[in-house]
């Protein structure tokens, strides 16, 4: 009894090789999503849960290079996130509302201090790719020419995205300043 | 703080942002397919398998081995535990794409031989010719059983099936050779009796191999099992009698172990009539001589159906023909009754079921539905509960609904099979109603015309019913769509405001009357929960794509003539407030994981 014979072998098809990818890639997907959901933990570490489940699962219509790997990864995360947003409206809550939810135990609170919350709702707020961009290129500390090639983009058009959005940000986080939101975090800034 | 340090403090924090997972996320996936556990769980599997292998043929071809078995049992081999590995469907987990479906239902296989077991359908008189040693029968005039039919083993042997009203007895016998003496499993535990049989003695076991629950791939010794086994040899040949009781009021089985071994004991003088025959004895053109009139047959018969048997009836005046869908089916599917006198009322056709030994009237549904060519332009369709042999002498046919009309002076009864879901025999309501109409001298309906009970494509079903039908993308290989089924009815009719559809894929020995299917079915606005499915127990919480399920699955050992195994398995969830049903009947245990990958791949 056996299922429809493929062509091509994946380089991921046996559980050894997929440990391998399990292992190496497991952080930038949790990451990846933490950045584009802003948690909380559970459902973050539930989301690259089943990417993972997901991507074993198909894994045999993978014929890339191990180096590709990670990439197909985070479109598994991202079609994921958008599925979860789309499924369940309670989830698709504001940023806000996440942060007041949020557990405040340490283990959060290390990852998602106040200049991490403030990084989460200033990335909340922009544009579906440019938000991506920044993330691969400084969470997941990704090359431009990488990230071109996963959003089948030019160099240069990534690199004025990158700018862009850093402008973008940097003006956010100015604004948030001013507006006392960052009061405590400036406070600790000049006894520092 | 000017621009230029804001951009460097954006750039460093979003580099300083560094979440990290908790131990949670590797927990979670502790179990999952690749990890070291699983891949252990895999080989230790694997590695019992061979376990039971190597000590069976140990004790099997060696000579200590024999001996160390023959110095506790002589017919018998004790497993090594209380659970037996069941046979596992071996696949291999890939994508089918495009969708691995067909339009078109295929043939039901023709098997050539005798059949299984579970549906021999040679005479003793075949499988004579076919081995060269003497095949024996029991002599059960004293019982109420009949000769069902003989078909052949795997190891050179034959087997006799009897059947009646007390349950099912089977004769195997075959040349003693070492590696068969012995093979018959039994639990390390069960107590083995020695019986006299003759000048000789056998042994004798109570209980049989059955797996219940969700422990994937296993079946358990039962002791309470209504089975019996007498095992001995006699002039060179092993002969093996187990008796599957049917339930009694007093739950005691009909035949015991001093029975069974008077019939052991009287092997040789079963007499050549104790073997029925069930060849026609009439074509339809002398029965229609005995009734007086023009025996009117379909022109077109439904794929697959065969007249296999004519008989008169002159209590009714009345002509039966029956047809079999295949020819290991034990009862013809299809009966055509016509006379050109009165027919028995409907209540008198009724068949009584019997409850605690109470005669209880099965509940029948009759509707009227127009027909072209019968008089007064209608039909009864009656479904359940009607019994054709009431009518043709006592022969029984296996239908439950029943088109009843008048056509030309003379009275038409068609007999059918409801969709039992698994692919063959039955006819549809519509098939029904235009195989009567022909023989009315009806020209034929469109075949445009959409039946709800056989559909062949997704797209026809969605058509039909004007929704989304998901189905899967990744199927088994020698499984094919066969139909797809709406509102069916039979065991799996559902409740006023719910729509069921069901997909039928199916394939590999069908027709030896083992179902090998797998059922895709859907449940619109259903009134079932995830909770009341698990009512049922024996489950196992699982997930759908993210989407709570239930997981169980029933396995059992037929017999170990012929390895004969078979597993119900269930998956269920609700998504998008729809209840989706995965159910397999196959002669091995599909991996939990591929049966999940299918129901994973559904779109």
């Amino acid at each position: 009894m056996k299922l429809l014979q493929r062509s091509r072998r994946s380089p991921i098809a046996s559980p050894e090789e997929f440990r391998a990818l399990y292992e190496h890639n497991r952080t930038s997907v949790f990451r990846y999503i933490f950045s584009l959901t802003g948690g909380p933990q559970e459902e973050v570490e539930d989301l690259t849960a089943d990417t993972f489940l997901r991507a074993w699962k198909a894994r045999h219509t993978f014929d890339g290079a191990n180096g590709a790997a990670t990439g197909w990864l985070i479109q598994i995360a991202k079609r994921l996130v958008i599925d979860q947003y789309r499924r369940d409206t309670v989830q698709n809550k504001q940023l806000d509302a996440h942060f007041q939810e949020m557990d405040p135990s340490p283990e959060q609170a290390a990852i998602a201090g106040e200049e991490g919350r403030l990084l989460l709702s200033l990335l909340a707020e922009l544009p579906d790719e440019a938000r991506e961009i920044i993330v691969l290129r400084y969470i997941l500390g990704w090359r431009v020419a990488d990230i071109a090639v996963h959003l089948g983009a030019t160099d240069n058009s990534v690199s004025v995205s990158i700018h862009r959005t850093l402008t973008r940000l940097q003006d956010k986080w100015q604004a948030a300043e001013n507006a006392g939101i960052r009061a405590a975090f400036v406070q600790e800034e000049k006894f520092s | 703080m000017n621009d230029n340090s804001y951009e460097k403090r954006v750039e460093e924090a979003l580099e300083r942002f560094l979440p990290e997972f908790s131990e949670r996320l590797d927990r979670r996936l502790a179990n999952a397919p690749w990890t070291v556990r699983a891949a252990a769980r895999r080989r230790l599997g694997a590695v019992a398998a061979c376990a039971v292998l190597a000590l069976a043929l140990f004790a099997a071809l060696t000579p200590q081995g024999r001996a160390a078995a023959q110095s506790v049992l002589r017919f018998f081999t004790r497993a090594d535990s209380e659970a037996i590995t069941l046979p596992s469907a071996e696949a291999e987990l890939v994508p089918a794409t495009p969708r691995v479906l067909v339009t078109q239902a295929a043939p039901a296989v023709q098997e050539e031989g005798c059949g299984t077991v579970l549906t021999p359908h040679c005479s003793r008189s075949q499988v004579q010719a076919l081995v060269d040693f003497p095949v024996l029968g029991l002599d059960v005039s004293g019982n109420p059983m009949q000769f069902k039919g003989a078909t052949l083993t795997e190891q050179d042997g034959v087997v006799l099936v009897f059947e009646g009203k007390d349950g099912i007895l089977t004769l195997a016998q075959a040349p003693a050779k070492q590696v068969e003496v012995q093979k018959w499993r039994i639990s390390p535990s069960t107590t083995v009796e020695t019986v006299t049989i003759g000048d000789g003695s056998g042994e004798y076991v109570r209980g049989g191999w059955f797996g219940m629950g969700v422990k994937e791939g296993t079946a358990s010794w039962a002791e309470e099992a209504a089975m019996q086994t007498l095992r001995w040899t006699d002039e060179g040949i092993q002969y093996t009698l187990w008796f599957t009781a049917a339930k009694t009021p007093s739950g005691i089985p009909a035949l015991g172990k001093s029975e069974l071994a008077v019939l052991a004991a009287n092997i040789k003088a079963a007499p050549e009539g104790t073997f029925a025959t069930t060849t026609a004895d009439l074509s339809p053109q002398q029965a229609g001589v005995l009734a007086g009139f023009s025996v009117v047959e379909p022109q077109t018969l439904p794929s697959g159906f065969k007249l296999s048997k004519t008989s008169f009836s002159s209590q009714y005046n009345a002509v039966c023909l029956f047809y079999h869908h295949h020819p290991h089916d034990g009862l013809p599917s299809l009966a055509l009754i016509q006379s050109s006198w009165a027919m028995p009322a409907v209540e008198e056709l009724q068949v009584k079921a019997e409850f605690n030994d109470t005669p209880v009237e099965i509940a029948s549904e009759v509707e009227s539905i127009p027909l072209e060519g019968a008089a007064g332009g209608a039909a009864a369709l009656v479904t359940t509960g009607l019994d054709p042999s009431k009518i043709c002498n006592g022969e029984q046919a296996q239908v439950n609904r029943a088109l009843l009309w008048q056509s030309g002076g003379r009275n038409y009864i068609l007999f059918a099979s409801l969709d039992l879901l698994d692919g063959r025999g039955y006819l549809s309501k519509l098939e029904m109603r235009r195989l009567a109409e022909s023989l009315n001298g009806i020209q034929a309906r469109s075949e445009a015309e959409i039946d709800p009970e056989r559909m062949t494509s997704i797209e026809m079903a969605e058509a039909f019913g004007g929704i989304d039908l998901k189905s899967p993308a990744l199927m088994l290989a020698d499984l094919h769509l066969d139909h797809i089924a709406y509102n069916n009815y039979g065991p799996y009719q559902g409740s006023e405001g719910e729509t069921l559809i069901a997909q039928l894929f199916t394939g590999g020995p069908v027709g030896d009357g083992r179902a090998y299917k797998i059922l895709v079915m859907q449940t619109i606005h259903p009134e079932n929960t995830l909770e009341n499915l698990a009512l049922a127990g024996a489950y196992e919480a699982t997930a759908v794509n993210g989407w709570p399920a239930i997981y169980q699955q029933s396995c059992w050992a037929e017999a170990e003539i012929g390895d004969q195994a078979g597993c119900r398995q269930h998956l269920a969830w609700f998504e998008d407030a729809k209840l989706f049903e995965i159910e397999t009947f196959l002669p091995a245990n599909l991996p939990e994981e591929m049966l999940l990958e299918i129901a994973e791949s559904m779109q």
